[in-house]
Parts: structure tokens; sequence; C-alpha cells
């Protein structure tokens, strides 16, 4: 491999603010902790502690948040020079309660964010050809200049023979109208490799009628979507990606393939602490897989323990785990 | 970091019955920590103490970690299946009770079968076993695997070795083909791979899903062309030093490890040198063979 990173990712970055009263209803919360996060921003932490290389495009304001950030992915040694500041906005935030086993509550301040103004310029500055991965999020979809830059980011990708990873990253209050997340997503697939995505993700990404989604306790990263899964799966598989990873928590990844073939991955079982961010571990931890040439069913493990290691543990990309520490984990508990 | 361990058949501790004197546990378990290493397989039952409260103690007052132990049985033979399970099971479990995260290293009964035997090293596809027979030898391997697994947690993996019926890169190559790749791992050995007819190198990236276990050993190729022109046997193959000190045969091990951190394997590396009992100098090329590895990194 000649790469000179093994993993690009695109899209947000955001200061996470995390509930220090775990298991407090949100009114009560008293004080919260000061973390990195953001999908794509949780994926290339997570792979640099895994030892793979790992950049990031995204973009903050000219404010104290931005500098947060960027000390915060320095200090993880993720390469910070295609990162834009841009006038006039701002660095995102995100608020979360942590209530287990089953309520997260999670609060976007993305008015105005710096990193949905990512450009296509941006991405011609970037180092999108000189990667082994790429991988993007379904939020860069949905707004403009955004959702231009990531078509056009996957173009260059493809073209360069860099494999495209795909995280559905549903949001709902992040889009005009949650179906035009589905149409966006169908869109870009043909374009994809691999794509993960929670079942409610999957199932949103096929959604014809608002009716069939509901929001409880303000858990934007996890909606509840009628309609069925299988059917979801086989249109999006339709669209031309090679895998979809559908993430089921403790259960493991099912990886579904377009001949209809389905690859079950158990996961490891651990007490759950927080929820948010198994989703960007798992991530991580698949591409590391894959960057190293493993098939599908142990990048998957792989992306399993990361998953079942940060779930145990308060925040996201500052708890990811280390690449020994990963390995070691799987071989205590049955290997891959 | 591959972690490097050394084993009891470097000190002439084999599965075999062979006559000559091998070192003594203790001596064995001083040697293995004196010359860098930081873990071991078990050797044979009873080599080292079956109390897992002794050796337990043992291992922890010479910073060493119990890993795996070599079980062989005669997979071919489906009367042998059930005695090889109970077997791998009574061994997994002092494992169990003494390691972290130990395999069972399961192999063919080797040196069983005369012409396996004579012909190790060069073995051409009428000497191996035909479809009736690899099924039964397959299903034997997977019900210890099975039976192991569920008794005790603790995983198997295969080794392919001279001189029993999983020899070559194609013979090796059925077996996983017929087996649970969630069940049954490869315990990659770069010296039986050379010898029987493979390149390591090719070997470590072809098998990166399913090798679980790993053994640092050596192929000294003119001991090898001898025995191929004189028509040796294994036995008299290991007399001659087919497996020489790492480094000084034909096992390009710089790109072994260089392919290994390729896949990122970073578990157990255990060097085995095996030679018979009384033969070579067992500490000073366990000393050497550790330098050599650091030498090139690990």
């Amino acid at each position: 491999m000649t790469s000179t990173f093994d993993l690009l990712t695109m899209g947000r970055s955001s200061l996470d603010l995390y509930s220090n009263d775990v298991g407090a209803a949100f009114v009560d919360i008293k004080s919260f902790a000061a973390y990195v996060g953001g999908s794509p921003t949780n994926i290339a932490v997570g792979s640099q502690r895994l030892n793979l290389k790992a950049t990031l495009l995204t973009a903050v304001g000219f404010d104290p948040v931005g500098d947060f950030i960027l000390h915060f992915l320095k200090n993880e040694g993720v390469e910070t020079s295609f990162i834009l500041r841009k006038p006039g906005t701002r660095s995102s935030a995100v608020v979360l309660g942590i209530e287990p086993p089953d309520k997260f509550p999670l609060v976007y301040y993305r008015d105005n964010a710096a990193d949905i103004q990512l450009t296509i310029d941006d991405v011609l500055a970037s180092p999108i050809g000189q990667c082994h991965a790429f991988e993007f999020a379904g939020t860069n979809l949905s707004r403009e200049p955004s959702r231009s830059a990531t078509f056009f980011a996957v173009e260059r990708a493809r073209a360069a023979g860099t494999t495209v990873f795909f995280d559905l990253d549903f949001r709902v209050d992040q889009w005009h109208d949650p179906r035009a997340f589905g149409a966006n997503a169908r869109a870009i697939l043909a374009q994809t490799d691999f794509v993960f995505g929670t079942e409610e993700e999957v199932k949103a990404a096929v959604l014809t009628e608002t009716s069939q989604l509901q929001v409880s306790h303000s858990q934007i990263s996890a909606p509840d979507v009628q309609g069925d899964v299988d059917t979801a799966i086989a249109t999006l598989l339709a669209c031309g990606p090679k895998a979809l990873i559908v993430k089921r928590g403790a259960h493991g990844a099912t990886v579904c393939l377009p001949d209809g073939q389905r690859i079950e991955v158990p996961g490891l079982p651990v007490e759950v602490y927080n929820v948010l961010g198994a989703g960007d571990a798992f991530a991580s931890g698949f591409i590391y897989g894959h960057v190293h040439g493993w098939n599908s069913y142990k990048s998957a493990r792989m992306g399993n323990a990361c998953g079942a290691i940060v779930v145990t543990r308060h925040g996201c990309a500052n708890f990811m785990g280390y690449e020994t520490e990963v390995l070691d984990f799987i071989e205590l508990r049955g290997g891959f | 970091m591959i972690k490097i361990a050394n084993a009891p058949c470097s000190w002439g501790v084999l599965e075999f019955n062979l006559e000559g004197e091998a070192a003594g546990y203790a001596q064995v378990f001083d040697e293995i920590q004196s010359t860098g290493y930081i873990g071991t397989e078990l050797g044979d039952w009873g080599f080292m103490p079956t109390d897992p409260v002794i050796l337990s103690g043992d291992l922890h007052a010479h910073n060493l970690e119990m890993l795996g132990a070599f079980v062989p049985v005669d997979f071919s033979d489906p009367n042998a299946h059930v005695a090889g399970g109970e077997t791998a099971i009574r061994i997994a479990t002092l494992l169990k009770a003494t390691g972290k995260a130990p395999f069972i290293v399961l192999a063919d009964d080797n040196g069983k079968n005369p012409e396996r035997t004579q012909k190790a090293g060069r073995i051409t596809p009428d000497l191996g076993l035909n479809a009736e027979q690899w099924a039964v030898f397959a299903a034997g391997v997977e019900s210890v695997a099975h039976a192991v697994l569920n008794a005790t947690g603790v995983r198997c993996v295969f080794h392919h070795h001279c001189a029993g019926y999983v020899e070559t890169p194609a013979e090796i190559e059925t077996l996983l083909s017929l087996t649970d790749p969630h069940l049954l791992g490869l315990c990659f050995d770069t010296g039986h791979y050379t010898f029987g007819g493979g390149n390591a190198v090719e070997g470590v990236r072809k098998y990166v899903d399913r090798i679980w276990h790993f053994h640092f050993k050596d192929h000294e190729p003119n001991v090898a062309e001898k025995s191929r022109q004189q028509g040796r046997d294994y036995f008299t193959s290991v007399r001659n030093g087919i497996f020489c000190e790492l480094g000084k045969g034909s096992v390009d091990f710089p790109s072994v490890v260089k392919a290994l951190n390729e896949i990122r394997y970073l578990s157990w590396g255990v060097v085995e040198q095996d030679v018979l009992p009384g033969m070579g100098t067992p500490k000073e090329s366990a000393q050497r063979n550790r330098d050599y590895l650091r030498s090139i990194g690990i």
C-alpha cells in the first residue's frame, strides 16, 4: 500500500458536552464533561488509536470551540492540516444526557455550523486521492454546500481506487424532510463500497411517509421507524454497494451482501454505561480490518469489540480503545 | 508488537516416545525466562506440574504466560476421536486454569503413518487422503474442537506438521476448507510450511483470517536437500538439523514479520526449534533465536 493516509473521514466535528450525572433526568443535570465528537471525527480518532494513519476533512469557526477541537485532534495524532476554519460560522456543539439503559437524549447546536460549509474546493485541497479508505456521514448530505462537496468527494475517491465507506448517520432534525435523507442516501449508495447503519437508519433510508417516523426522549440518533427491515436492506443493496453492515448493538452486527447472503457476527457482551458513540467505534474497527486485508466477518468482529469497549465508558472519541487493548479484549473473550 | 514465547520442544521435550534425556522442567523454565521469552507452551503432559496451583505459581515466578499445548490425535481413525477429545479437554482444563487465553494446538498423530514419516518433505498428492478420508479427518478435528470449547471455553488451532496428513499447502487448504472458520484457527508454522513445500510469506498473507497462533521455526535447505536425495525419514531430518536456529535457514523472517505486521497479527509467536532429546545446546540456541528476532524488530 502506497497511500499517504490509511483513512480520510469527512463531515462534522463538535464540542460534545456529556452529562456527568449519569441516570439523572435531563432537567436535573448539574454538570457536563467536555469532549470532542461528530461521527466522522470520532471515526478518525478511533482509527488513529488503532494505529491507522487518519486524517479528517471538517471545518470549525474562528472561535475557542474550534481551538478546543483542533487541540484534541492534534494530541490524538490525527492529521489536522486539511481542516478548514470558516469565517462567519460557528464550530458545532452537542449536549447529551445519559439515562441508562435506554434513554440517551441529545441536542444539536448546529445553526450556522462551520462543517456544513465544506466545499468542492475544500475536497480538491484534501488528500482524497492518496488514501486507502474514505468515510463520510449521511448528515453531510443534509445541506449545501456540504452535500455537493460530499458527492464530489465520493467521485474523486472512486476514481483513485479508494474504498468508500458510508455511515448512514441519520439525524432527523438535520433534515428539512426526513424523506430527503433517504433520497440523498440512495443516490450516493451506487458510488459506495461499504455502508453502516442501525436497523432504524436502514428503514429510515427508504421512508415514504413522515408518519412512519417517531423520535422519543429527544433521541435524535435512535428514532423509531416503521417498516420492514429486510425489504429496506434489499432496496439499499440494490442501489449498488458491496455490503451493508447492520449494527445491532449488544447482538453484534450482520453483514448483508447483494446476493442475499447474511453473515452474523456476534457481539462481545459488556455492561452498558453509555451507548452514544458505539456505532462510530464499530466503524473504526471495521475500517481497520479492511485496511489490513481482513474479511468482513473478522473486520466486523473487531468493530464489535471497539463498540463494546466504548459503551462501558462515559464519552466517545475521548474513550476509544487502542489497538493492543482491543485485540487483547477480543482474545480474552473467545477470539475472532 | 508480537509477543515472543518458547516451548519445551526446543529443549528436546517432544511428543514422540524417543530415547534420550531431555532437559528437566525447572531448567527449561529458568532458561526460557533468562533468554528473554515471556510465554511458554505446556509440552508433554506431565513434563510440567499438572496441579494448576503449582503450575500457576511457577509460571508467575518466572513471569511466563501459558499459551497452549500441543495435542496430537490420529484424526484419520474415527475410533480415536472421542479419546482425543477427552485428552484435549483434560489438557485444556489445566491451560484454562493457568493461562489467560490459551489454545489447544491440535495436530495429526505425526510420525504414526510409516509412509508419511518416510517421505516427509517430499509429499506428492498420491500420498494424501482421499475425499472420504478427509471427511473423517475434518469431522474429527471439528468434534474435538467443539468438545474442548464446550467443556472449557478454550479454542483449538490446527498445527500443520510434517510426518502427518496435513503437511503441504494443498493439504492445509483442504483441511481449512472443510472446517468451520469460527471454530478452528490455524497454527501457522514457518518451518513446517517451508519443509512441506510452501513459501511462508505467501502462507501468512493467504491465511490472514485463519491464523490464530504462530510458530517461528527455520528450515535448513541443505539438510532438506540431503533428505530428498537420500530418502531420509522425518526423524532423521530432525536429527540432522532440518529445523535450525532462526535466521540460519531459508525462511525469509524479515518478510514474514513484515507480512505479520501488515495483517496486524499481534498475538503470540512461539519459537520452536525442535531438537531430539539430548541434542544441541538449547539454552544457547534460545538466546540466539531471541536475539535474532530482536534484530528484525520483534
